[in-house]
């Protein structure tokens, strides 16, 4: 099973809770790898909703993602890239 | 004055949440939170472990589909950002982390659903708070209001909890700890007048929609006070100014009154402003050619809210409401209950028509009902939106169709409304064919059955997918109208998922495809005097429905909030006018060039 690891640093202004994190979990939940979100010493599962928020993760913290599965790459891809967007909070 | 200081009259400072006044006799809820007490057993036998988990599993269900309910309400009322938190919490009541823990209290330790939900709602809420972080602790409070809402539904007194705080027989001013998001949801602005609480800032959720609402409220009271706090103690607030008057003066009382009337007053003549001039005129261009303004509705609710907001007709109604959250497949009689006092709510309500038209059950994987499961199996489709939905179902399930069909028809029948039934997801004439034999059997077994069948209902379909669209002409011939459905269309047109904002934000809300695919659908039925109509987001679109009229779409059909400043947009230029600007939109060729056009409106 292939296994995909990358680092993201969060950017948005709220850092990972309610939406964001509701977003995460969605996008996550798309793909059959499993996957990990940590942060610094906690670690979730990213398709848990309550282990993400309970990452506490604010503005400039630092994740590392990591996927293990058949679609691990795009799985990581994809949430790499909605953390890079900031959530589409901005506008 | 004789009496302890704190019953001076001068009003306390608190913090302004949401403007306005209220004063009126305090319904007083002291405890922070609100958490349902089960007050039963919180042990089990190992024999009770299967039920348990089947009821915990059941009470999930339903307050999973009572938060859609609330979040589709809050969207159309308030605003998506404030009906995002009850996204949250659906996920919350779906997470595999909680879900573990409690399968796992039950199973293991024989706890019962009820003492499980709450240990592991408590447990994770309290993992929360320790993060010492505003935010994050606001999160505790949605685990816990998700978990009480579950225990409502195990508990069995759902009804009377969920109007606990909602809905009161005589105006009141509620005076609370703390409220929940679903809480201030629930709150009704005829009979709340205003809201008090201990915590709370300007920014939670409840407090933006206590704004929402146009409901008066503060926070910060300092909880001492609101203990010595009785039911019916007549108090009143200053949501402008920040103010608590926990015994206001004979004078005072006087003054807060005749402000609270002028508020209320002003708000009525507001309201009155706004509805009357468009609520009860059909919609038309300025030169009064008519384009009809129909609602999009998905319940008894939104039927009546309709009505009420000037919808000439309903003209898509999601018959979905009737099967989703829920294991067993509604019946022929209770399809045909629902479905009448439907009919009838909007007939109540609407000054202006009393047309229908009745989509039928437009299942799939990408809308999921757990009632169809022991029919066609789970779904588990690789590629829902291309699977097995919508019509498709209705093809290898007839037996569904007709019931539904069935109901439909006796419904109208019984109250009178025009119902015009289309089909969901056609790409193939051999479909629409099926499906009309489909509907010329019920009929006729309706017929031999004695029922009347009303009036002439029309047949039509959804044009959602490019295979539809681009068969219109020959379609056309075969159907009584044609309805198109904007967002599916959109998303099969240009491959792509309108729910993933990964590749949406590469297109704009009109796409040149798009358009030109509307265009032909329209001309194809001008052709054979086939009406279409067009229901979906781009005819909520203040700057896109004028330009659906002109390209020759008589009847644009939108959520219930959209119909009066659409039918207002209308009305400011000629057919003529409209026209001109869709043949112009015709002739672009990257969705920035329509756009533009699109900005020469909205600048106008």
């Amino acid at each position: 099973m292939p296994v995909v690891e990358t680092t993201v640093v969060i950017t948005n202004k709220v850092g990972l809770h309610a939406r964001p994190a509701s977003m995460f979990v969605q996008i996550a939940a798309r793909f059959q790898s499993q996957v990990q979100v940590m942060h610094g010493e906690k670690k979730a599962n990213a398709k848990s909703i309550m282990g993400v928020l309970k990452l506490g993760a604010m503005p400039g913290d630092t994740l590392m993602l990591r996927a293990e599965g058949e679609d691990a790459e795009n799985a990581v891809n994809a949430l790499a890239e909605l953390i890079d967007r900031k959530f589409n909070e901005e506008e | 004055m004789s009496g302890p200081e704190a019953l001076s009259p001068s009003p306390m400072v608190v913090l302004a949440i949401s403007p306005g006044v209220a004063i009126g006799p305090a319904r007083v809820y002291e405890l922070p939170g609100k958490m349902a007490r089960s007050g039963h057993n919180d042990r089990i036998t190992a024999e009770q472990v299967a039920a348990e988990r089947q009821q915990l599993h059941t009470a999930l269900e339903a307050a999973v589909a009572e938060l859609q309910t609330l979040r589709e309400r809050i969207t159309r009322k308030v605003g998506r950002n404030e009906a995002d938190i009850f996204e949250a919490q659906q996920l919350m009541l779906q997470d595999p982390e909680l879900l573990e823990e409690i399968e796992t209290l039950i199973t293991q330790q024989h706890f019962s659903a009820v003492a499980a939900l709450q240990q592991a709602a408590e447990h994770q809420a309290g993992e929360l708070e320790a993060l010492k972080s505003e935010v994050f602790a606001a999160r505790a409070a949605d685990i816990r209001d998700a978990a009480s809402r579950v225990i409502r539904h195990l508990v069995g007194n759902n009804q009377a909890a969920a109007e606990d705080t909602g809905v009161a027989e005589f105006p009141i001013v509620i005076v609370a700890y703390d409220l929940t998001p679903s809480d201030t949801a629930n709150l009704d602005p005829r009979t709340i007048l205003g809201v008090c609480t201990v915590v709370g800032g300007p920014t939670t959720h409840a407090a933006i929609l206590a704004r929402a609402l146009e409901i008066p409220a503060v926070s910060g009271l300092d909880p001492q006070v609101l203990s010595l706090l009785r039911d019916g103690q007549q108090i009143a607030i200053d949501g402008t100014h920040g103010l608590f008057y926990r015994a206001p003066d004979v004078q005072q009382q006087c003054e807060l009154f005749a402000s609270m009337l002028r508020q209320q007053e002003d708000r009525a003549a507001r309201h009155k402003q706004d509805m009357a001039h468009w609520r009860d005129l059909p919609g038309s261009t300025a030169d009064g050619r008519a384009v009809q303004v129909f609602a999009n509705v998905g319940d008894k609710e939104s039927a009546r809210a309709a009505g009420e907001a000037g919808a000439e007709g309903i003209g898509l109604l999601r018959t979905e409401f009737l099967f989703g959250g829920r294991a067993v497949f509604p019946d022929e009689q209770e399809q045909f209950e629902s479905y009448t006092a439907l009919f009838q709510a909007f007939a109540e309500a609407s000054p202006l028509g009393k047309t229908i038209v009745a989509r039928t059950l437009d299942a799939g994987a990408d809308k999921p009902f757990p009632a169809l499961e022991p029919f066609i199996g789970a779904l588990n489709e690789a590629n829902p939106a291309l699977g097995l939905r919508g019509a498709r179902i209705h093809l290898v399930h007839q037996d569904l169709l007709r019931q539904q069909l069935r109901a439909l028809l006796r419904a109208a029948a019984l109250t009178g409304i025009q119902l015009d039934i289309m089909f969901p997801m056609i790409a193939t004439l051999e479909e629409v064919r099926r499906l009309r034999a489909v509907f010329a059997a019920v009929r006729e077994e309706l017929q031999v059955e004695g029922v009347s069948t009303g009036p002439q209902t029309h047949i039509g379909i959804m044009i959602e997918t490019p295979a539809a669209a681009i068969m219109a002409d020959v379609l056309a011939r075969e159907v009584d109208f044609f309805s198109i459905g904007a967002n599916d269309l959109f998303q099969y047109t240009m491959a792509a998922d309108r729910t993933n904002n990964r590749v949406m934000g590469m297109f704009g809300a009109l796409e040149p495809s798009v358009w030109r695919l509307i265009d032909r659908v329209v001309q194809a039925g001008e052709a054979h005097g086939k009406p279409v109509a067009l229901c979906g987001e781009l005819a909520a679109d203040p700057r896109i429905a004028p330009l659906l009229a002109g390209l020759g779409v008589r009847e644009l059909s939108m959520s219930p909030s959209a119909i009066l400043p659409v039918k207002a947009v209308l009305h400011e230029r000629t057919l003529e006018y409209w026209q001109g600007l869709a043949r112009q939109l015709l002739k672009g060729e990257t969705a920035e060039e329509m756009q533009t056009v699109l900005l020469s409106i909205s600048e106008r």
